[in-house]
């Protein structure tokens, strides 16, 4: 549950640090590919974690006290850092790899 | 006859515990969260740095293998005494303890003397360039905690040859014998950072 | 499966009231000199934390008063510029450093442990070291300040121009090693915030019942853990450039002062939400309380913390938009910049939600609440124009930035920080606040802010840099900053009102009951100002709002010992009970180690061997801190003779 919770956030992280780093990359072969794959590696990481964390919030939901919160909380999160992770591939359809 | 109350007794319940029952064990997590992330965050500099640059490392041999091995091997085969001494400290066994603690208190030792070697093979200085500056502070901080450690070891071994001694002292001496994992956890990606990376190609 | 059933027992008032007497010797905190520096009552730490920070307020703020007026008339000579670039470098590290962020801590230190239901604070002895570490730094920023020492290159001090090539003297180094006492406090503070939510709630509490603010702080205290070793990082490497001859930041050895960007702003980002979280939870609190009900939508507020505080991690380059980094890299910074309002838009509307659906009541601190709604809404808004890339680098080191930070900032944070003083101030003292002088200095403060601030997004876009000590006749700016004096003015008067109505509460304010704002707390439960132990009796709790919800008859916990510090450690997620945990006693080390640790951070920017010489007395401090006095009195504590039967209890499963 915890994993929930923090895993769609740290795919997050990390796909926006690989697409920084790799922007360089990206105007030396003036291909925006470099940034776009580890975005769209890291969308599908977090649907498949969104997945995972509905099911065990779904078996808890009768359970244990907190379990039922933190499951809505990973789902939040999951919600989120998708919706950002589209937000953050809008502007690279548009821009130039080397602007 | 008096009414009586509801009440939840808790009387009976132990006033100590290991692991993540235990209060020490979230305050080490913890120091060990900060810790981890400023070399984490060391690392990334190394890194940041060297990408920075054509030719890594510039201007100067890579650091001498040997002492940084040696290290590496002497701490990875003190995890044995230090799993020893938790183990025994978990069992409330005095003996046992005081030999293991004491046993990892002297790898802790070598490892300090071997690091000070260490740092006389780096083939560069602190002030030599930017590559120089991180080494020296990775390798710096890294023995930083290997020191604060034996100074620990130390400690929690001499009070279980003075006393007074009772449950919590064994609590103590498991923790310490969990932040001693992460002084050697932590040390393999320095390692690695430090000998290996600048032999990449 | 618990092993701490309920059962009945022939409990009379009498013998509660016995306990409570017990209870108040036992934890009784020391006294005379001595025992003024061995405290560990984290009430009285939390005090101390939240008066320290607050007279570094009153100092930011006169060194922003003083800005002020040299900056009321074009071509002034009330300051000069070197003085002028000191100035505001102490007021945004004050503030920043010395007063945001401890004044949270401060209040958390004093408010989780009530809000949770325990008998105290975990680790108080490391809470006690991190109030007098926090008090050092300061007292040192400020000494080096009157001594012509203090720094003056900006709350952030970048290199260059804080390097050892242009930056010399001691300046720069006491920026860095403030920065080094400050975020030691902060981190131990998290620590124990940590551990005492998790580890110490009362049983029944499970994570699902835990408060807002508390949730607040635990969330505020993560971040502190992950965001402090970057600045700490920052500020060693310019030291260390500055003492020893390291190149981390020298270009031409292969060093980079983007590195540095790089490491400041990844503390610096999350470091604003550090400030701004707690007051989240404030917001929560106060709104919960003066609209009668309870907060409509929980886990949506709760999720939102908890996003706003991994988001705040993924932000920090929206810093660095003109340093000339690849702008296909910035946008990934300008969407989560944007995308962070997410979070706060929903806690927005929950909290209109719960108002809307609540009887609302205008006390002071609900009035600073709803200021929030208005200059925190206007501060998102122009988050949002300067995380487009193009429009910052238009407005990038402008007024703009001035007026949009402090909106976010103090009506994000200082508003509902101000309203929680006010709330808890019955809480704390036993008095109650006036309420005309209440609603007095709120309107002052919130003009007052308006007034200075608004016209400030003005002089921005027309062109007006920040950190200029005066500006030239004729650009069309001088009626703007005179604007903006006055409403500093007024500001600092709406100050003065809350600190006069705080005064005089403490001499003829009305005595305080319980519960003067029919709240629906744990700490309510309890007298103002609490007794040394905090609760007595301690009740099992059974829903969100203790006060409002649980029923009558819960069940009493007992088998504490109330003869010396015991506290009750329960399980993380359920809060059953775990096991007894002595809670240490008062202790002059804690104070001892923090000399001795401000002497080493002191001389270490004069010379590298103080970090080997000078951490010989800090050490030897710890030991003596940590060296047991004695064997616990519990027989069950005490490890038998080799050979014989283990103690089941201590290692069986939880």
């Amino acid at each position: 549950m915890f994993a929930g919770i923090v895993g769609t956030p740290l795919i997050w992280l990390a796909a926006l640090q690989t697409g920084y780093t790799l922007a360089y990359q990206a105007c030396d072969d003036r291909s925006n590919s470099w940034v776009v794959v580890p975005i769209v590696t890291a969308l599908a990481a977090v649907i498949a974690v969104t997945a995972v964390v509905n099911r065990g919030r779904a078996r808890f939901a009768r359970d244990r006290a907190p379990m039922p919160l933190l499951g809505w909380i990973g789902l939040g999160m999951a919600a989120l850092m998708i919706v950002s992770m589209v937000a953050t591939a809008i502007p690279l359809m548009i821009l130039h790899p080397c602007d | 006859m008096s009414a009586t109350v509801p009440v939840v007794d808790v009387s009976r319940l132990p006033s100590f515990a290991f692991g993540h029952r235990s209060i020490l064990w979230w305050a080490t997590l913890g120091l060990i969260a900060i810790e981890g992330t400023a070399f984490a965050l060391m690392i990334a500099a190394y890194i940041y740095l060297k990408w920075r640059v054509p030719e890594w490392p510039p201007g100067v041999a890579p650091p001498d293998l040997m002492w940084g091995t040696l290290t590496t091997i002497v701490v990875l085969a003190s995890c044995i005494p230090n799993h020893l001494t938790k183990k025994a400290a978990e069992q409330l066994d005095v003996g046992r303890t005081r030999l293991w603690i004491a046993v990892s208190l002297g790898f802790a030792i070598a490892f300090l003397v071997l690091r000070a070697f260490e740092f006389t093979t780096l083939n560069c200085w602190w002030d030599t360039n930017a590559y120089g500056s991180i080494v020296w502070m990775l390798l710096g901080a890294h023995t930083a905690h290997v020191i604060t450690d034996v100074v620990d070891t130390a400690v929690i071994a001499a009070i279980f040859f003075t006393g007074p001694l009772d449950a919590h002292r064994f609590v103590d001496a498991s923790e310490n014998a969990a932040y001693y994992y992460f002084v050697v956890f932590s040390w393999l990606p320095i390692y690695a950072v430090i000998y290996l990376a600048p032999r990449l190609v | 499966m618990s092993r701490a059933p309920v059962i009945e027992l022939p409990l009379t008032d009498e013998m509660l009231s016995r306990q409570s007497r017990e209870l108040a010797r036992t934890w009784a905190p020391a006294r005379g000199i001595i025992g003024f520096f061995s405290e560990v009552d984290h009430k009285r730490i939390g005090m101390r934390f939240i008066l320290t920070a607050l007279a570094f307020f009153v100092l930011g703020g006169v060194l922003a008063a003083l800005m002020r007026l040299q900056l009321a008339f074009p071509e002034n000579t009330l300051i000069g510029p070197d003085l002028y670039n000191q100035l505001f470098t102490m007021h945004g590290t004050t503030m920043m450093f010395l007063f945001a962020v401890p004044v949270m801590e401060g209040l958390g230190l004093y408010f989780t442990p009530l809000l949770v239901g325990a008998r105290t604070i975990a680790l108080p002895r490391l809470a006690a070291f991190g109030y007098w570490i926090f008090l050092a730094g300061g007292v040192f920023l400020y000494v080096s300040f009157l001594l012509n020492i203090g720094p003056d290159n900006g709350w952030f001090s970048y290199v260059p121009l804080a390097g050892p090539e242009f930056g010399p003297g001691k300046r720069a180094d006491t920026w860095a090693q403030l920065i080094t006492f400050t975020e030691v406090a902060s981190l131990v503070g998290a620590i124990v915030t940590i551990v005492t939510i998790f580890k110490y709630r009362r049983p029944g509490m499970t994570l699902d019942r835990v408060p807002m603010f508390a949730w607040a702080e635990l969330v505020t205290s993560f971040m502190i853990i992950f965001a402090m070793p970057a600045v700490m990082l920052a500020s060693t490497t310019l030291i260390l450039d500055r003492l020893v001859g390291t190149h981390f930041f020298n270009q031409a050895e292969g060093g980079d002062p983007i590195l540095y960007q790089h490491l400041f702003w990844f503390f610096g980002h999350p470091e604003v939400y550090l400030i701004f979280l707690p007051a989240q939870g404030l917001m929560s609190t106060l709104i919960q309380a003066f609209s009668s009900r309870p907060i409509v939508g929980y886990v949506w507020l709760v999720t939102a913390l908890v996003a706003t505080a991994f988001m705040g991690f993924g932000l920090w380059v929206h810093h660095m938009f003109t340093v000339g980094l690849p702008q296909n890299g910035s946008s990934f910074f300008t969407a989560a910049s944007m995308m962070i309002a997410i979070p706060s838009g929903v806690q927005i509307f929950c909290w209109i939600a719960t108002m809307w659906t609540g009887r609302v009541r205008l006390e002071p601190p609900m009035l600073f609440a709803l200021g929030y709604f208005v200059i925190f809404i206007i501060g998102g808004m122009t988050g949002i124009m300067v995380a487009s890339v193009p429009v910052d680098l238009q407005l990038h080191d402008t007024y703009f930035v001035v007026a949009h930070l402090h909106y976010v900032l103090i009506g994000g944070a200082v508003f509902p920080l101000f309203g929680a003083l006010y709330y808890w101030f019955p809480k704390m003292t036993g008095r109650m606040p006036n309420r005309r002088l209440g609603m007095i200095s709120f309107w002052l403060l919130f003009i007052g802010f308006n007034l200075t601030f608004f016209p400030m997004h003005q002089l921005g876009m027309i062109g007006m840099p920040r950190r200029v000590y005066t500006y030239l006749p004729g650009l069309g700016w001088e009626t703007l900053n005179l604007a903006a004096t006055a409403g500093a003015i007024t500001m600092a008067i709406g100050a003065l009102t809350l600190t006069v109505n705080a005064v005089y509460a403490l001499r003829r304010g009305e005595a305080a009951a319980a519960n003067p704002w029919q709240a629906s707390t744990l700490e309510w439960s309890t007298s103002s100002p609490p007794p040394p132990h905090n609760f007595s009796p301690e009740r099992v709790i059974a829903s969100r709002d203790p006060l409002w919800d649980d029923p009558p008859g819960q069940p009493i916990v007992v088998g504490v010992r109330s003869d010396k510090r015991e506290v009750l450690v329960t399980r993380l997620l359920d809060a059953e009970p775990d096991h007894r945990y002595h809670s240490p006693e008062p202790s002059i080390w804690p104070f001892v180690t923090a000399m001795a640790t401000t002497f080493m951070l002191i001389w270490s920017i004069f010379s590298p061997w103080a970090l080997v010489w000078g951490s010989i007395p800090p050490a030897i401090a710890m030991i003596f801190w940590f060296w047991p006095r004695g064997r616990s009195i519990d027989d069950e504590t005490h490890p038998p003779e080799k050979g014989r039967p283990q103690l089941e209890a201590a290692t069986g499963p939880a």
